[in-house]
C-alpha cells in the first residue's frame, strides 16, 4: 500500500468519525475548561437578562453600600485620630502652662512651709528664743511630722487620700504637742501652725475673724469664697477642729504684717538657696505643678495654701531678718500676751510670713488689684513694696501702665 | 429536566424565560466551546474574552433563536464569527504558505533526532504545537471536526465555506498534522 492510499484510507476514517488514530491523541490532551470566574460571570448574564432587577441589584447595593459606610468609616477614623492626638499631647499642654508662668488659672504650685524653719536653724546667726525651746532629740520626729505632712500635701491632685494623709499629719502634729515623749520629744516650736497654741496666742476666734473681714478687700473675699477657703478660714477662726488642724496658712492674713515686712536681702537669699537641704528640693521637685480642682472640695484646705513664690523660701530661712522688722500684729500679741513663749515667737514669724505670701498666693491679675486697692487706701508704701514683690515673683508679668511707673 | 432535553429544547426553554435551561445548556457546552476557542486562538486571555461574548451575544439573540440547525452548530457560528474578528483586530500575521515555507525550513530531518520513538508526551506536545501552527481556516476546521464533532455540511455552516472548500482545509491540516506526528 503506497503512502497515498494510506492517507486517504486514514482520512476517509477522520472524515467518517471513526476513531482515527489523530482524533484519538487528540482527545488526549489537556480538556481545558472555564474557570469558576468565567462561569459565574455568565451565569449572572444569563440570569440579568431575564430579570435584571435580580442580579444588578446586589452588586450595585453592595457598592452602594460600602459607598455609605466610607465617609462614616472615615470620619470616625478622625475622631479616633484626633481623640489620640489630644491624648498624647495633653499633658504636654499643661505643663507648658504651668512652665511659661501663664496665669495658671487652675494650677497652684504647692510647697511646704513646715520645713523651712528646722532647715534654717543651723543657719542662722541669732537663733530667735522660739528655737531654743526645741529639744534636739526631737528633730528627727520633727522632720519626719514635717516630711509627712509635706507629702499629704503635695498629692493635691487626690483628694480622697489627700484628706486622709492630712488628718494623719494633723494627728501626728497633735500628738507631737501634746505628749512629747510619744513623739519623741517633738519641739513645739517647730510647728508654727500649731492649733494648740493657737488660742494662746491670738485673741477670742470672734473677733479674729471679726478682724479678718474687715481686713479682707472685695478682690481677695471674691477669690476666697469662690475656691471654698473662706469657709475654711471661718472655721479655723470659730474654732472648729479639722479644719485649722490642717490649715498650714491662711491665704490672706494679717495685711499689716505683710506690710511690715520686708524683702530679704539678695546675698541672704543666695546663701540659704545653696544651703537648702536635700528634703526641700525633693518637695520641690515632686509637688511643683499640682493640679487644683476648679471646685475644690471642703475640707481640702492644703488648695488654698500659698504657692510660696520663688523669694518665699529664703526669706521663711531668715527669721533673724523678720524679727528685727516687728509687725503691728506682733506688737499688739506681745501686749495682749506678755509671756509670749518662745512658740508663739514663731508662730508669729511665721505668720508674717505667710501674711507676706498672701499676694503672692493670687492670681497676678488679682495681685494687681489689690496694689491698686493699697494705693486707693493711700497705703503708698504697701503698694510699692508688694509691687516689688510681684516683679520678683513674676519678672516677665507685664504690668500695666498705671502700675509700671509706680515708685 | 434538563438532561432529558436537547439543546435546541433547552435554548428555547431559556428563551421562554426559564432560567435553569440556561443552566443546563451552558454545563453542557461549556468544554467543548472552551477549548474550540482557545486551541483556535491560543491565548488564554482572549479566549475568555471571546467565550464570555460568544454566550454574551447568545443571551441577547435567545428570543430570535429558530430551530433551524443543530444547537451547536448555532454556538459555534458565534464564536467563529468572533475569532474571525479577532484575528482581524491583531497584527497581520504570515500566510498558510508562508507558515508551510518556515515550518519546513526549521523542521529538522529525522536522521538528526536523536530519539525517533517518541513517547506519547512529546506526540501530544507535537500535536499541540502543530496545531497552532496550522493557518486559522484549516484548524478550525479540524477543531470543528474533531473537537465539536462536526461534519463538513456542518463545518461548512458555521464557517460559511462551501463543502469543498471544508473538506480541503481538513485534508490540508490533516496531511501536516500527520506528518508532524509520524517524524
Amino acid at each position: 500500500m503506497s503512502s497515498n492510499e494510506k492517507f486517504e484510507r486514514e482520512f476517509a476514517d477522520f472524515l467518517a468519525e471513526e476513531d482515527s488514530r489523530l482524533a484519538a491523541l487528540y482527545r488526549k490532551l489537556p480538556q481545558m475548561e472555564p474557570d469558576s470566574r468565567l462561569d459565574g460571570a455568565v451565569r449572572a448574564m444569563a440570569h440579568r437578562a431575564l430579570n435584571p432587577q435580580l442580579v444588578a441589584t446586589p452588586q450595585a447595593g453592595s457598592q452602594s453600600r460600602r459607598g455609605r459606610w466610607l465617609p462614616a468609616l472615615g470620619a470616625a477614623a478622625g475622631v479616633v485620630f484626633a481623640a489620640g492626638i489630644a491624648f498624647r499631647l495633653g499633658p504636654s499642654w499643661h505643663g507648658d502652662r504651668g512652665e511659661t508662668g501663664a496665669p495658671a488659672n487652675d494650677v497652684i504650685s504647692i510647697r511646704s512651709i513646715d520645713a523651712p524653719p528646722p532647715i534654717a536653724a543651723p543657719l542662722s546667726p541669732a537663733p530667735p528664743p522660739a528655737e531654743s525651746v526645741a529639744a534636739p532629740a526631737g528633730a528627727a520626729s520633727v522632720s519626719a511630722a514635717a516630711k509627712l505632712k509635706t507629702q499629704a500635701e503635695t498629692e493635691t491632685a487626690k483628694p480622697a487620700s489627700n484628706a486622709e494623709a492630712l488628718k494623719k499629719a494633723a494627728r501626728l502634729d497633735e500628738g507631737a504637742d501634746n505628749g512629747p515623749a510619744a513623739a519623741g520629744g517633738l519641739g513645739k516650736a517647730e510647728k508654727p501652725a500649731a492649733v494648740a497654741t493657737q488660742p494662746q496666742a491670738f485673741p477670742a476666734p470672734a473677733a479674729a475673724a471679726r478682724k479678718r473681714e474687715s481686713e479682707l478687700d472685695a478682690v481677695e473675699r471674691k477669690q476666697i469664697t469662690a475656691t471654698g477657703a473662706w469657709q475654711n478660714l471661718h472655721d479655723r477662726d470659730t474654732g472648729k477642729p479639722g479644719a485649722s488642724a490642717a490649715q498650714p496658712a491662711p491665704p490672706v492674713s494679717d495685711k499689716r504684717a505683710a506690710t511690715a515686712a520686708k524683702p530679704a536681702e539678695p546675698q541672704r537669699q543666695e546663701e540659704l538657696r545653696a544651703a537648702s537641704p536635700p528634703v526641700q528640693n525633693s518637695v520641690e521637685a515632686t509637688s511643683k505643678p499640682v493640679q487644683a480642682s476648679p471646685h475644690p472640695a471642703p475640707g481640702a484646705p492644703e488648695q488654698f495654701a500659698p504657692p510660696a513664690p520663688r523669694t518665699l523660701a529664703p526669706t521663711v530661712a531668715a527669721p533673724a531678718k523678720t524679727d528685727s522688722h516687728a509687725t503691728d500684729d506682733a506688737a499688739r500679741d506681745e501686749a495682749v500676751g506678755p509671756a509670749l513663749s518662745g512658740q508663739t515667737a514663731q508662730k508669729k514669724e511665721n505668720e508674717k510670713i505667710r501674711s507676706k505670701d498672701s499676694n503672692a498666693s493670687l492670681y497676678p491679675e488679682h495681685w494687681l488689684e489689690n496694689i491698686r486697692v493699697m494705693l486707693r487706701d493711700n497705703r503708698h508704701d504697701d503698694a510699692v513694696r508688694s509691687l516689688g514683690e510681684f516683679r520678683n515673683t513674676y519678672p516677665d508679668y507685664k504690668l500695666p501702665d498705671d502700675l509700671r511707673d509706680l515708685k | 429536566m434538563g438532561a432529558e432535553k436537547t439543546d435546541e429544547e433547552l435554548m428555547l426553554a431559556y428563551a421562554q424565560g426559564d432560567v435553569r435551561a440556561f443552566d443546563a445548556l451552558y454545563q453542557r457546552q461549556r468544554g467543548m466551546l472552551y477549548r474550540f476557542i482557545l486551541r483556535s486562538i491560543n491565548d488564554r486571555a482572549s479566549a475568555d474574552e471571546l467565550f464570555q461574548e460568544t454566550w454574551s451575544r447568545l443571551i441577547a439573540s435567545r428570543t430570535r433563536y429558530r430551530v433551524e440547525s443543530k444547537f451547536s452548530t448555532w454556538l459555534l457560528q458565534i464564536a467563529h464569527n468572533l475569532i474571525v474578528d479577532s484575528f482581524r483586530r491583531a497584527r497581520p500575521q504570515a500566510g498558510s504558505e508562508e507558515t508551510e515555507t518556515v515550518m519546513r525550513e526549521l523542521d529538522a530531518p529525522e536522521s538528526d533526532r536523536p530519539e525517533p520513538v517518541l513517547s506519547e508526551f512529546e506526540q501530544r506536545r507535537r500535536l499541540q504545537l502543530a496545531l497552532e501552527a496550522l493557518p486559522a481556516e484549516q484548524r478550525e476546521a479540524f477543531l470543528l471536526r474533531v473537537e465539536s464533532g462536526l461534519g463538513l455540511e456542518e463545518i461548512a455552516a458555521v464557517t460559511g465555506a462551501g463543502h469543498e472548500t471544508v473538506k480541503s482545509r481538513l485534508r490540508y491540516a490533516f496531511a501536516k498534522l500527520r506528518e508532524k506526528l509520524a517524524e
